[in-house]
């Protein structure tokens, strides 16, 4: 099992403001570089810690996420980190150009030595108005722009690409990826389109914040549909990314999460108004009472057992929750880098 | 050189016969003469499209089972002549490809741009077609599906090294049919590289939103 630390990169203070888009003005410019420069130290304390991985993600107009280009932070990260893998969880596709991705990715991967990781998605409703697209069309085009970067990774000589929504003439990627036939790639795997679509490109599968019941009915699905395809995915083909609060006992973490229940909608800043006018509206938009994760060592490393057996081979945690500072977590990383990461390396 | 036993007049679907190869010729529109070798469903695909810029002659060839490509190739060259073609473009599909490349690599000066869509293996190719191919002198646009289980995104790469211009295109989300998959996605780059061969990768396109 790969554990991976999400840097999810939160504004380093309260805001007052659940909106999409939140105003400008609310952002301290200090503020804004504290942030930076503690999620550089944070990625780096996991590294320390033993997590296998750093995530980033990629959102915009909210200080829920400071990353709207992922490919910035990533970057840097390359520059700092030594040993563990970066995983871009991930760019936007309907918010991209496809071979400019492709391009950053290859950079990042030669910058790192060969330790990139990528999961290619779609976008929260809102964030695909961020540049003003068709929310309609953007599983369409999550779909080409992968095959197009897969293409563009591939293909020894120059080529064109007539596409549905992508069109280019010239397509030569420099530099070529480090590692062959090119970093590890992931898709949303939330709805069963998505499960068809990962296991028809034999790519990894990414599923985000479902219920254990919901994960193990899209791996199933996931293996199903990859027998049609005559191939064979292993745990490392699943990535699942959850909350998590890890603490000395189950008592204390219970303490620590108190009794909320978080809509995930409001969580991620999504404005109902704006999911309603998008077709498709996401199923794993839900109410949770408390972390995926949750707990003292031994109930963790019990809850990654069924996670694993449920054939997921890669977890992406987020130590963030409403109601967990920002020293808890730093304690709960710390709680699972030297209790539970031991006690997982052979599942 | 093979005799023509056929009448030099060729109205649609007129047939010519050359030392056994039977060259079904049917003509649509007007312009530049384009030469187009393939099975009827996937030129059908096309035909309209292809026909309001230029005059086409889609040649559907059976028979000659046995003759080396060099047979063909000639007999193909002679039906051609007696239609008065002395300079065309060819879009060869599938198993037509290999007939135009074999036209290419024999008559190289007498086509002006060469298109292949959904080549057959290289295998599939004859040993001097195959030995020949830096001798194509036309600029070449080779494309293939990006869904093709054939072996045609091999064959392409391949003859992006042998051939001094060729351009290869991809069109997402067909199969080895491309042209009756998607043939929308092909006539709009088989037309620009007609009208402007290699350099139909510039787009002079504005890209003005409102003015």
């Amino acid at each position: 099992m790969n554990a991976s630390f999400f840097a999810s990169v939160p504004y380093a203070a309260e805001v007052k403001t659940r909106d999409w888009p939140a105003p400008p003005v609310l952002c301290d410019r200090a503020t804004g570089a504290k942030t930076m420069n503690r999620a550089m130290e944070q990625a780096l304390f996991a590294e320390e810690l033993g997590f296998d991985w750093v995530s980033c993600s990629e959102h915009h107009y909210s200080p829920r996420i400071l990353t709207p280009s992922p490919m910035i932070f990533a970057a840097a990260l390359t520059q700092r980190m030594k040993r563990a893998r970066i995983a871009l969880l991930g760019p936007l596709m309907p918010l991209s150009n496809p071979i400019r991705v492709a391009e950053e990715l290859a950079m990042l991967d030669a910058m790192s030595g060969g330790r990139i990781i990528v999961l290619f998605l779609r976008g929260t409703p809102n964030e695909i108005l961020t540049y003003r697209n068709n929310p309609d069309e953007s599983r369409e085009i999550t779909q080409e722009g992968v095959e197009l970067i897969l293409r563009a990774w591939t293909e020894p000589q120059p080529f064109g690409w007539e596409g549905r929504y992508f069109n280019y003439r010239t397509v030569s990627v420099w530099p070529r990826t480090v590692q062959e036939p090119h970093p590890k790639v992931f898709t949303s795997g939330n709805g069963p389109e998505s499960v068809r679509f990962a296991a028809r490109n034999r790519i990894g599968l990414a599923l985000s914040f479902l219920g254990l019941p919901a994960v193990k009915q899209r791996v199933e699905l996931y293996h199903e549909e990859a027998a049609k395809e005559g191939w064979q995915p292993s745990a490392d083909d699943v990535l699942y990314r959850f909350f998590a609060h890890v603490a000395e006992s189950d008592e204390e973490a219970a303490r620590n999460i108190g009794t909320i229940k978080v809509d995930l909608r409001t969580l991620f800043n999504i404005n109902q108004g704006v999911v309603e006018a998008v077709t498709g509206n996401r199923p794993e938009m839900r109410e949770i009472e408390s972390p995926f994760l949750c707990g003292g060592p031994a109930t963790v490393v019990d809850q990654i057992g069924e996670l694993r057996a449920a054939g997921v081979g890669n977890m992406d945690m987020s130590f963030t929750w409403p109601t967990i500072s920002y020293p808890q977590q730093l304690r709960s990383m710390e709680v699972v880098g030297k209790s539970v990461l031991p006690q997982i390396r052979g599942l | 050189m093979a005799q023509a036993r056929q009448p030099d007049r060729l109205s649609t679907g007129a047939t010519i016969e050359i030392d056994g190869v039977q060259l079904r010729v049917r003509e649509a529109g007007s312009g530049r003469p384009l030469v187009v070798l393939g099975d009827d469903g996937q030129i059908d695909a096309l035909r309209n499209g292809l026909a309001k810029h230029n005059r086409v002659l889609a040649i559907e060839v059976s028979g000659g089972e046995g003759l080396d490509a060099r047979k063909l190739a000639e007999a193909a060259a002679a039906a051609l002549a007696r239609m008065k073609l002395e300079q065309f473009s060819v879009i060869g599909i599938s198993r037509g490809a290999a007939l135009a490349l074999t036209l290419a690599v024999f008559a190289p000066h007498q086509i002006d741009k060469l298109i292949l869509m959904s080549p057959p293996p290289m295998a599939a190719l004859d040993e001097e077609v195959r030995a020949g191919l830096a001798q194509v002198a036309a600029p070449t646009l080779v494309m293939v599906g990006s869904r093709d289980r054939s072996g045609g995104a091999e064959t392409m790469r391949a003859l992006r090294e042998k051939i001094a211009a060729c351009h290869l295109l991809l069109v997402y989300d067909a199969g080895e049919a491309i042209a009756a998959e998607r043939p929308d996605a092909c006539l709009t780059p088989i037309g620009e590289f007609l009208e402007r061969g290699i350099e139909f990768v510039v787009c002079h396109e504005s890209q003005v939103i409102r003015r």
